[in-house]
């Protein structure tokens, strides 16, 4: 069980569950045609919990699962999901160091609808058609809506996962 | 260090579009992995859900239900009437040694679910390599065209559908006379189809009859829905050593390359048709703006057409029915019309699909 104490352990085993639950639940429920993203919501929440680096790495990590079982390119994710944790993590330093729920709120709902209009410029720029469309505003409000209410918990969870320490920006898991 | 993330991302992404061996092995070792854990997942899933829409959906079932059973007998009756034109027209092409799409081993696959990414229309389904599916390979269900192989791993192949906005494929539009313009015509499965559904996902585990009808989910909903008959010739069934996958069964699958009356139909002009996403119908354009464009209408049907030379070669073989044409917007200059295509399948309530296993290099 001391293993289980390691954070990147915690993460591999945290990573596959929500990757899971992401292929399974969140893909065949979609709430008004968008499927929700919890991958996102576990980036941002490792970067609220964790700081700008290591939850730029969170991000990258949980990015990179994601990717691994799409047919979208390697890497697209992996670079959305880390800038978008370093951002709000960023965000959330120069406001405060506390833990408010409304602050979690806030930069979930903006961090996801942030995330999925880089990724869909991202992906335009690897060469995918039709990524940016009227419908991208629809999806960004609704993945930022259910984000929003899924980092109030998640970010209890990446505390734990990321062996942060709760209501400073002090985490035990240290950047390369 | 955000820099170097963004940098290795960078990275990663021109290594994968380049194709690389590695970021392959790399999918298929996570595929392996993911694939026990997706099932279970699943399995939790699938009784909830299913209580679920048992309790919210049970009238619109039954209603559902017993219009599916009054199209099934008016279909059986038209599947008689164009049993022997179609035979008659598989024959004329043996003869003349024209490619005819029975001639192609078909993969039967189940749909295990979409794809959890909204930025792309594709599925997931039960069959990969080790039934011999590979990328490129079209896939179609009871009614026409559904979309490529775009990823094959081991046991698990992704499809991306013809609605997403990469997805194109060259396709000819064939004028319905209006004499027939409401007829399609099935005809029964004559080509090997190596059926493999139940392989993981709890279809039915014993054999078919093959006079059955078609399971009721492959319906399709199409505005011109092509006729899915009951099948009432034996389709042939390959030895289970040719289908890898546990607990083989024929199932009552007609092919869709018969179901549009080809004796009936008049190629009028080939395109490209090009996938717009989920919000927008797919579009077929290049069709020169000549005299035989003009005579295009709404309600004509449009197939895949095959052909092609060099790395320009199509993907699907000529015949494959795509859906019909339901709006034409005329352009100026030489541009042709635009051509909006609705699908002869049911995108959004695909069960059981089959992989055709073609090659443009090789059949």
């Amino acid at each position: 069980m001391s293993l289980l104490r390691r954070p990147p352990l915690r993460m591999v085993l945290v990573g596959l569950v929500a990757l899971t639950i992401q292929t399974t639940f969140c893909a065949t429920h979609r709430i008004d045609d968008v499927t929700p993203n919890l991958m996102l919501a576990m980036a941002i929440s490792s970067g609220i919990v964790a700081g700008p680096e290591a939850g730029a790495l969170a991000g990258f990590f949980f990015g990179m699962a994601y990717d691994l079982t799409l047919a979208t390119p390697l890497g697209l994710s992996a670079l959305t999901f880390a800038v978008c944790a370093f951002v709000v993590a960023v965000i959330k330093e120069s406001i405060t160091v506390d833990q408010a729920w409304w602050l979690t709120v806030s930069l979930g709902f903006a961090g996801s609808a942030f995330g999925i209009w880089i990724y869909a410029i991202v992906g335009t720029m690897t060469g995918r058609h039709g990524w940016i469309q009227r419908g991208l505003i629809k999806q960004s409000i609704v993945v930022g809506i259910v984000n929003m209410v899924l980092c109030l918990v998640l970010t209890k969870l990446q505390t734990w996962t990321l062996c942060a320490q709760r209501d400073k920006f002090k985490p035990i898991i240290q950047p390369l | 260090m955000i820099l170097l993330i963004i940098l290795t991302s960078i990275l990663l992404i021109t290594l994968d579009e380049r194709g690389n061996p590695a970021i392959d092995g790399a999918r298929r070792a996570a595929a392996a992995v993911m694939s026990p854990l997706q099932d279970v997942g699943r399995a939790v899933v699938r009784p909830i859900d299913n209580a679920w829409n048992g309790i919210e959906h049970y009238d619109d079932l039954r209603k559902e239900n017993q219009q599916l059973r009054l199209e099934n007998e008016q279909d059986r009756g038209n599947a008689a009437a164009y049993l022997s034109i179609l035979n008659d027209y598989q024959a004329l092409l043996k003869d003349n040694r024209l490619p005819w799409l029975n001639q192609y081993t078909r993969i039967a696959a189940q749909v295990l679910g979409p794809v959890s990414n909204d930025f792309q229309q594709a599925i997931e389904i039960n069959q990969g390599r080790t039934h011999g599916i590979n990328e490129g390979m079209p896939v179609v269900c009871g009614a026409g065209l559904v979309g490529k192989i775009t990823k094959a791993y081991d046991d698990t192949s992704v499809v991306l559908l013809l609605t997403d906005a990469n997805y194109t494929v060259s396709a000819k539009v064939s004028a319905v006379p209006a004499a027939s313009a409401t007829t399609v015509s099935p005809t029964p499965s004559t080509g090997p189809d190596v059926s493999a559904a139940t392989a993981t996902t709890g279809a039915p585990s014993t054999p078919v009859p093959t006079t059955g009808s078609a399971p009721s989910t492959t319906r399709a909903r199409g505005p011109t829905k092509p006729v899915v008959p009951d099948t009432t010739t034996p389709a042939t069934t390959v030895p289970a050593t040719t289908a890898p996958g546990p607990a083989t069964s024929t199932l009552p699958f007609t092919s869709p390359t018969t179901t549009i009356d080809p004796a009936q139909l008049q190629d009028i002009e080939q395109g490209g048709l090009q996938g717009n996403g989920r919000s927008a119908l797919p579009t077929l354009d290049f069709i020169s703006a000549d005299k035989a464009a003009a005579s295009i209408s709404v309600g004509d049907v449009v197939s895949t057409s095959g052909g092609g030379t060099g790395n320009g070669l199509s993907l699907a073989p000529p015949g494959l029915p795509i859906g019909t044409i339901t709006k034409k917007v005329d352009r100026p200059g030489v541009s042709g019309p635009h051509l909006e295509v609705t699908p002869s399948c049911d995108l959004a309530h695909l069960s059981l699909l089959r992989v055709i296993l073609y090659s443009p290099t090789g059949g």
